[in-house]
This record gives C-alpha cells, sequence and structure tokens, in this order.
C-alpha cells in the first residue's frame, strides 16, 4: 500500500473546515431545486463523498430521478441515464464492439463506449432489468472498470451510481440479488413529501423555467475531498462498536437478538462495516469534529445497513421493517461506555422500579 | 509521513498519553466509588433484613461488637466488589464523554495516544483534547457524580438498633447459672403433674421386648423423681432442671429410637412390582410399599384368610402362586433374608406343594409380624411425644421463647451422652426412619407429607397419614394406589400395574381393577386341555388430555409455515399460501376457548 502525502495537522484542520463549508455550499444549492429531502441530499452527498454508490427506494413521481439530475448539474460532472426495463442487455449499458473502419480504411472491430462511462450514472428503476443486466453493473460498481472482448476500459473519476426502484409495483420485476445489493454503499428511501413541501413543489415547478443552479464543486475537488476523508481517524473502541452492530445483523451468532435469530437468514457483510465507517466520517467532518462518535455511527447505520441485511421467509412474511431492526441491534449492542455504568445503571432501574 | 514529524509532536503525543492515562485513572476511581455507592444503596434493605433475622441469635455480651463487625464486613464486601467490577479505563473515559456529553472525544484521544505512530487526524484530535480535558477535569466530580442513596445512612442506625434491641427480641432468655426465681418454681411446681402425667404415655406400651419393657419400667420410674423434684424446687438452678428434663428426654428417645422398624424390613421395588403386577397381591403390595405397617398386616390376614377357605379355586391358587413366584424371582438376596421375604418364600413353597393350608400359616405369620411391627411404631411415637412434652415443660416453666429455652436445654445437653445418630437436636428431632414417621405432632393443617421422598403420600393407605394431609397439600393429581410414584399431575392413566390411574386431588381414589370374571375355556381342536382365562375390565373414568385440540392445530400450522420456508416456490406464490396458514392459525390462536 502506497504511503499517502504528508499533511500537517493545522492543515488538515483547514482542509476539514473546507470540506464542511462546501458541503454545505453543494446542500444549499441543491435544495434550490429540490423541496424537503434534507436527510436525503445530505445522505446521498455522504456517499458520494465515501465513494459509494446510492440506492434510492421510492414511489413514482417523487423527484428521484430529478435529484440525480440536479446533482450533477452542481456537481459538475458527466452525466449518464439508463432506463432499466426487461430487455435491456448488458451491452446497451457496457458498450459493445462494433465494426468500423480505421484511417486507412480498414475494417476493424472498435468498442463503442455505453452510457456507463460517465461520471454520475442514473440506473433507473434498476429492478426492472433481468438478472443478467443487473450483473453488469457488479463489476463497473465494484471494479469502476468494464472488460470487453478481454479489454479493460477505466470509468471516468469520480464514478457515482445512483440506482432507483419502486417498491410498491413488483410485477416483472426482478429483485436485486444480495451481491448486487451489497455493492450500494447507502439504500435511501425517498418519503412523499408532506403538505408544505408539496405546496412548494407546485410552487416551483409550475412556473416558467428551472432554477439557475451553479456548479459548486468539480470533478477534480470531489476526488480531492474523497482523498481528505481518509485522514479522519475513528478510534479503536469505535471501530470495534461498529464491527459489533454488523455482527449483530447475524441471526446464526451465538447471543443473538431473538428476533435477529428469528427473522434474518444472512446478515451484513464487511461491506457494510466499511459503509459505516467512511459514511460516520463523512458525518463528523460535517459536525466540526476531529474523530468520529458514536452519533455519526448511528447516523448512518439504517441507510448502510438496511439493504444489507436479507430476511427470511418468516421475516419476509411478517414484512419486518429493517430499520426496525437496525434500531433493536443499536438499542442492545453495548456502547464502550455501558460497561462503566452497569452499577449505576442497575441502581436507577431499581429507583424506577421503586 | 511520520519521518517528517517534528520530535516535539511525538514528545506532544507522549505528554498527552501522560494526561490522558492520569485522567482515565482517576475516572476509573470516580466510577469505581460511584459503583460502590450504588451498590450500597441496592444492598442496604437485604442486609438490614440479613442483620435483623439473625440479631436474635447474636450472644448477648458481643453484639455490639458483632454487629459492627457485620457492618464492617458489609462495607468491605461492597467495596471489593465494586473494585473487581470496575471499568477499564477506556470504558471509563467512555462514559465520562457520554455523561459530559464529549461524543467520545476522550475516549477517541486515549485510543489515539496508544498508537505509535498517529497520523496528523490523530495528532489534531490529541491536540483539542487535551485542551478540553484540562478545561473539564475540575467538573468530573460533577460529570460523574457519587450519590450515596439516603437510605444507605440508615444502615449504621439499624445495626446499633439491633445490636442493641437483638436480645430484647430473643425474649427472656433464662439466665442459667442464676438461681431460680420464685415465679419459675411456682410454674415448675404447677409443670410437675403434667410430668407425671407424661408416664401415662407409657402405659399402654406394646410389642416390646423383656428388656424394652425394663427399660420403659425404669423410665417411668425417673419421671415419677422429675414430678417429685419439681415440687420442691428452691436453690436449684434454671440449668440444673432443664438438665434435669433434657435428660429424661433423651432417655425417652434413646428408647424409641431402639423401638424403631428398620427400612430393610421391607421388599425391593423391583419385588414390589411384581406382586403390583398381580391383582391377587396387588393390595398388599401397594400397603408395602406404602410401608403402612398396620394395613401390611390387614392385608397379609386377608390373604391367608383366602388361602385357607375350602372355596379356594384352584385358578386362585395358581394365581397366587405364580404371583409370589415372580416376586421372588425379582427379589434380591436382601430381600431374601427378611423376615417378609421368608414368609413370602415360605408360602411359595407350601403353595407349590399344594398345601393351602401351610400357605395360609405362613401368611398369618407374617400378618403377625407386621401387627408387632406396627404397635413399635406406635409406642415409639408415645415416646417421642413425651421427649418432646418435656422439653415443652421447660419452656413452660421458663417462660421464654421457644428458640432462647431450646437453646438453652442445648447447651444444657452439651456433655450428656448423645442420643440418636447425631442428628437429633434439642427441638425432639428424633431419628426415626423417615418412612416410620407418623403424624407428628404438628401445627393443625400444616399437612407436611410424611412419606418417602419423592413420593407423593396416598390417600387412605398411610399409617394415620390422612389425618396430617390438610389443605397444603397442593392441588393437582395424586397418585393412587398401585403408582410407581412417578405419577405426578397429567401422569398418563392406565399402565400394565393394577389399579393404576389418576384422581383429582380430594376427589376418591380410583379403585384397583379387579378381575370380574374367570372362565375355562376347553380348545376343541388340539385337545391342550382346559386353560384358565381372566378378564379384566376397567371402569368409567375420565380422562384429560393433555394438550388442548386447538393447541395442537395451532402448533401443526406453525409447522406448516415453518415447512413452506423449504419450498421452492415462487415469491408471490409463497406469500400467498403463507397467509392462508397464519390466517387460519390466527383465526385459531385468536377464537375464544371453547366451555367444557
Amino acid at each position: 500500500m502506497s504511503q499517502p502525502p504528508s499533511l500537517e495537522p493545522a492543515e488538515l484542520e483547514e482542509r476539514l473546515k473546507a470540506f464542511a463549508d462546501r458541503f454545505g455550499r453543494l446542500r444549499r444549492e441543491i435544495q434550490k431545486a429540490i423541496v424537503g429531502y434534507d436527510d436525503l441530499v445530505t445522505d446521498t452527498l455522504v456517499a458520494l463523498f465515501s465513494q459509494g454508490h446510492v440506492l434510492l427506494e421510492g414511489v413514482p413521481g417523487i423527484g428521484k430521478t430529478y435529484l440525480v439530475r440536479v446533482l450533477a448539474r452542481v456537481l459538475g460532472l458527466t452525466f449518464g441515464r439508463v432506463q432499466c426495463t426487461p430487455d435491456l442487455m448488458p451491452a446497451d449499458i457496457l458498450g459493445t464492439h462494433i465494426v468500423g473502419e480505421d484511417p486507412d480504411g480498414r475494417r476493424v472491430f472498435r468498442f463503442e463506449k455505453g452510457p456507463v462511462f460517465k461520471h454520475l450514472l442514473l440506473v433507473d428503476e434498476i429492478n426492472r432489468a433481468t438478472p443478467k443486466t443487473q450483473a453488469a453493473m457488479l463489476e463497473v460498481m465494484q471494479e469502476r472498470c468494464v472488460t470487453a472482448g478481454g479489454e479493460r476500459f477505466e470509468l471516468p473519476a469520480p464514478f457515482f451510481v445512483l440506482g432507483t426502484q419502486n417498491p410498491i409495483e413488483m410485477e416483472g420485476t426482478y429483485p436485486l440479488p444480495e451481491a448486487q445489493l451489497d455493492r450500494f454503499f447507502f439504500k435511501l428511501r425517498v418519503p412523499f413529501p408532506n403538505l408544505d413541501d408539496l405546496v412548494e413543489i407546485s410552487r416551483r415547478t409550475t412556473r416558467f423555467g428551472e432554477p439557475e443552479l451553479a456548479v459548486v464543486v468539480s470533478g477534480t475537488e470531489i476526488l480531492q475531498m474523497q482523498e481528505l476523508l481518509t485522514w479522519v481517524p475513528i478510534a479503536d473502541p469505535l471501530t470495534r462498536y461498529a464491527a459489533s452492530l454488523v455482527l449483530a445483523t447475524h441471526g446464526e451468532r451465538e447471543g443473538a437478538l431473538a428476533s435477529v435469530s428469528r427473522y434474518v437468514a444472512y446478515g451484513a457483510s464487511p461491506r457494510g462495516l466499511q459503509a459505516l465507517v467512511r459514511g460516520a466520517k463523512v458525518r463528523c467532518v460535517l459536525d466540526g469534529r476531529t474523530a468520529v462518535a458514536l452519533a455519526d455511527v448511528h447516523a448512518v447505520a439504517k441507510p448502510a445497513l438496511r439493504h444489507r441485511i436479507i430476511f427470511n421467509f418468516e421475516g419476509e412474511a411478517e414484512s419486518i421493517d429493517p430499520d426496525r431492526l437496525i434500531g433493536e441491534i443499536i438499542e442492545q449492542v453495548p456502547t464502550p461506555a455501558q460497561g462503566a455504568q452497569s452499577e449505576e445503571r442497575g441502581a436507577e432501574s431499581e429507583g424506577r422500579r421503586a | 509521513m511520520t519521518e517528517n514529524r517534528p520530535e516535539s509532536e511525538g514528545r506532544g503525543a507522549k505528554g498527552a498519553g501522560g494526561q490522558l492515562d492520569a485522567a482515565a485513572d482517576r475516572v476509573v476511581r470516580r466510577c469505581v466509588a460511584a459503583g460502590w455507592a450504588a451498590l450500597l444503596g441496592r444492598t442496604v434493605l437485604p442486609f438490614c433484613i440479613v442483620v435483623a433475622a439473625t440479631s436474635p441469635v447474636v450472644p448477648r455480651s458481643s453484639s455490639l461488637s458483632l454487629h459492627a463487625l457485620t457492618l464492617l464486613l458489609w462495607l468491605l464486601a461492597t467495596a471489593a466488589w465494586a473494585w473487581l467490577r470496575r471499568p477499564g479505563q477506556a470504558e471509563a473515559m467512555a462514559f465520562w464523554d457520554e455523561r459530559a456529553g464529549r461524543h467520545e472525544m476522550l475516549l477517541s484521544a486515549w485510543s489515539f495516544a496508544r498508537l505509535r505512530e498517529p497520523g496528523p487526524g490523530e495528532r489534531l484530535h490529541l491536540a483539542k483534547a487535551v485542551e478540553r480535558l484540562r478545561a473539564e477535569l475540575p467538573l468530573l466530580a460533577r460529570h460523574v457524580p457519587v450519590r450515596v442513596p439516603r437510605r444507605v445512612w440508615a444502615a449504621p442506625a439499624a445495626i446499633l438498633a439491633f445490636a442493641i434491641l437483638g436480645p430484647a427480641l430473643r425474649g427472656a432468655s433464662p439466665d442459667t447459672d442464676d438461681a431460680l426465681t420464685p415465679e419459675a418454681a411456682a410454674r415448675a411446681a404447677r409443670e410437675a403433674a403434667a410430668v407425671a402425667d407424661g408416664k401415662t404415655l407409657l402405659d399402654p406400651l406394646k410389642g416390646l421386648t423383656p428388656e424394652e419393657r425394663k427399660a420403659a419400667a425404669e423410665l417411668k420410674r425417673s419421671l415419677e423423681e422429675t414430678a417429685k423434684q419439681l415440687e420442691g424446687l428452691s436453690r436449684e438452678t434454671p440449668r440444673e432442671v432443664l438438665e434435669e428434663l433434657e435428660r429424661r428426654a433423651a432417655a425417652a428417645e434413646k428408647l424409641a429410637e431402639s423401638l424403631g422398624v428398620g427400612a430393610d424390613e421391607l421388599l425391593s421395588s423391583a419385588a414390589l412390582a411384581e406382586l403390583e403386577r398381580h391383582a391377587d397381591t396387588s393390595d398388599f403390595a401397594s400397603q408395602v410399599r406404602a410401608r403402612a405397617l398396620q394395613k401390611i398386616a390387614a392385608e397379609a390376614e386377608k390373604l391367608a384368610e383366602r388361602l385357607r377357605t375350602d372355596a379356594l379355586a384352584r385358578n386362585e391358587q395358581k394365581r397366587i402362586e405364580e404371583a409370589l413366584d415372580k416376586a421372588l424371582k425379582a427379589a434380591t438376596d436382601a430381600d431374601r433374608q427378611r423376615a417378609i421375604g421368608k414368609h413370602l418364600a415360605a408360602s411359595h413353597r407350601q403353595l407349590q406343594a399344594g398345601d393351602t393350608k401351610g400357605a395360609a400359616d405362613s401368611f398369618q405369620a407374617l400378618a403377625r409380624h407386621f401387627a408387632q411391627a406396627a404397635q413399635r411404631q406406635h409406642s415409639q411415637r408415645q415416646l417421642q411425644q413425651l421427649a418432646q412434652s418435656l422439653r415443652a415443660t421447660g419452656q413452660r416453666i421458663f417462660g421464654g421463647k421457644q428458640a432462647g429455652v431450646q437453646r438453652l436445654a442445648q447447651s444444657c445437653a452439651n456433655g450428656m451422652t448423645p442420643t440418636g445418630d447425631g442428628a437429633a437436636s434439642a427441638s425432639g428431632a428424633m431419628p426415626l426412619p423417615r418412612w416410620a414417621m407418623g403424624p407428628r405432632p404438628s401445627p393443625a393443617g400444616q399437612g407436611a407429607p410424611s412419606g418417602v421422598p419423592g413420593r407423593c403420600p396416598v390417600p387412605g393407605t398411610g399409617s394415620g397419614q390422612s389425618g396430617s394431609q390438610g389443605a397444603g397439600q397442593g392441588a393437582g393429581m395424586t397418585p393412587v394406589p398401585g403408582t410407581d410414584g412417578m405419577g405426578a399431575a397429567g401422569a398418563q392413566p392406565g399402565g400394565l400395574h393394577a389399579g393404576r390411574g389418576t384422581a383429582p386431588y380430594g376427589g376418591r381414589p380410583t379403585a384397583p381393577i379387579r378381575p370380574r370374571t374367570t372362565q375355562s375355556v376347553a380348545v376343541a381342536l388340539r385337545g391342550d386341555g382346559p386353560s384358565d382365562v381372566r378378564t379384566i375390565e376397567g371402569t368409567n373414568h375420565s380422562e384429560e388430555a393433555a394438550r388442548q385440540a386447538r393447541q395442537l392445530a395451532v402448533q401443526f400450522l406453525r409447522a406448516e409455515e415453518e415447512a413452506l420456508a423449504e419450498e421452492p416456490l415462487p415469491l408471490l406464490r409463497r406469500e400467498q399460501v403463507l397467509r392462508y396458514f397464519s390466517t387460519l392459525r390466527r383465526r385459531i390462536e385468536n377464537e375464544p376457548a371453547a366451555k367444557p
């Protein structure tokens, strides 16, 4: 592993502050076009700066696609869109070899790049693509490259996939396999807007023209900001705590929560832990801290783990909400502070009983 | 990266580490103190209860010092417990961070200070954390307060109160070496008549050997002497009076012990099971298993009469012979050496030889043996009653609480010949064989079962046990004669043993099933001769299923739901099938229970 360039603490502090400022500006710019959804925008940006991909889940017509388009505009990145249908083929996304002519007029095969070769890729209604086509995204999302005809094509950096899926129309869909889900850094739920937001949406979208959006950060700056986050430290006890959260999603382990044992077939993978830690680092910088805290881990636990918990038949039949399960896990897994306060807690609970 | 780091920064990190370590130690100590205070608060009530319960038995002279020592031990024990459960440095720092709302700042810093080569992020955090630590260390007491619950302060007061009041609580225990008070002497004179009456318990002692009769007569004479002494007490001390009474009680217990009928007088369980299996001997075996001596004698007598009658059918004789044969085969060598085994073997031999009268005589002898044993058991109980009566006399004379007088009697009994097997106490616990213990004088309605451990007493079969069975026996099903003691509530009725079944407690026990008809069948085709046929018909009885039909249905449906998980069905189809089963199960679960 190569050594990162040296950095002085004072310089790091300055750059972390700049990161938080720029993040705030980015958020404000997006909110010029997107009404409400503050948390959704923040979580999407957290995933972006953590070099992760996002799966957006929500009913049709609530602005998922629009959010991605707005994001592309304020980030100053190239934008590609794939509308998934059951007859979509991998080559339609990745690209294919076609017969062309070289300058000498000879016929040769050349690779025609697909829409995946963009910085920001929107894969709309990803669960309508067949498993074969979904599988084509695996290498793209993990390796950030495409291999075709024995040749490897690197994707532009930064590369960011935003998939959307509709949770209510299940007819004619192909649920994403676990491996595919695991490659999404966050799964974000897009809630339906409340009354005030709906009024504001109506006001903004029924007038002539669209809001003018400025480019806040460039692709290069995004890469620098992503790299900066590697300097943000996390203490061992907190890493252990995050790992305990991930382990607690596995029902087959001894001492697992009863509900986890009952409803969960497979728990989160090590990628889940990476998502927890990297997401927590961004949160930590946004809150002006210099090291990751428990609150940061908790803030990203649900988006990072909810799609990595695979329910068994009973869990599916009972429609168990993964967020509720993660909430239970957070409550049950002992924090680093809990060993020290067991005696006092015992006394407090006794007092409450009295 | 780290090569370029100035040395001052490395020293700074080390210095920060030292400060953080020192702070962490301080927080640990604070946590221990807080934990100790909380533990004191949680244990003060149980501690006071224990002290209150034991204070009456603490010697009066050392009451205060012992109570102070107890208090000290409690404090030390809770402190040691709190120290052993002390948090680590990391836990303590995390705890303090949580209390101070610092978002694990110091915990992270403490962790980074341990890194060999901290990066710029870690160094930045350390610098900020140390600055914060300096500002907030004086606030540690506010963040981690040591709150001693107010009730803890009541403990020393309670201890002092118990130390003073404890001896008073134990009642007016007589000072053993002081002279007898006139009141006590007057009470002794009144009790003399009761002691003299006690000898009437010895009058109808039956079943004793000449030596035992002699010992009983000696005891009777000494009781008369004691009664006379009690009438004229003047200079005696309580110790002397109690010693005298205790001596007589011990003598009564010793004689009672010599009358004990050993447990080895009866048959082993295997042999009994064989006898129980046969209807003709099952009543007899049930009484032997219940160890009801008088009833054993009665059943043996019945068998003797049955064998003696001229109308004894050949097949009946064969049945009894077969029952005895199987029982003796199942019997151990020890069984055969016992009186009951010898009589049964003799009876069996005579039945084999066709001498039913001789067999009847053997059963008659067996009946006499057990009748005598029952008489001895009765005498034993009377002697035991006498011993208790003598001790109660001491209690009445000195007017103290029972515990105080018993303790004094025990101290008086020190140096005297130990009674029984050493397990006997001054409270009159007689080392009788447990099975032979009859209705010991006990508070009315207490209903303590007095059978063999692990066996429920059999209604109507114990030696007078029914008299002591009160409402305290507990609800449920009670085994009936013929059960092997395993028939707890919910036991399956029926089985191989005659008369097996369950009956609701308090109800009439299931009547043993008896052979109703005896027929002879002549085999026409092969001409093998007549055969004996027994038909055992059960009577009508109600039974209760172990599980309700509804529970069973719910369990089945649940199993079907689980089985669906293994089926390779499409998701939508699977949901549909599951919904069907789940709806059915919930409907069954939620429907009101059917009225019986």
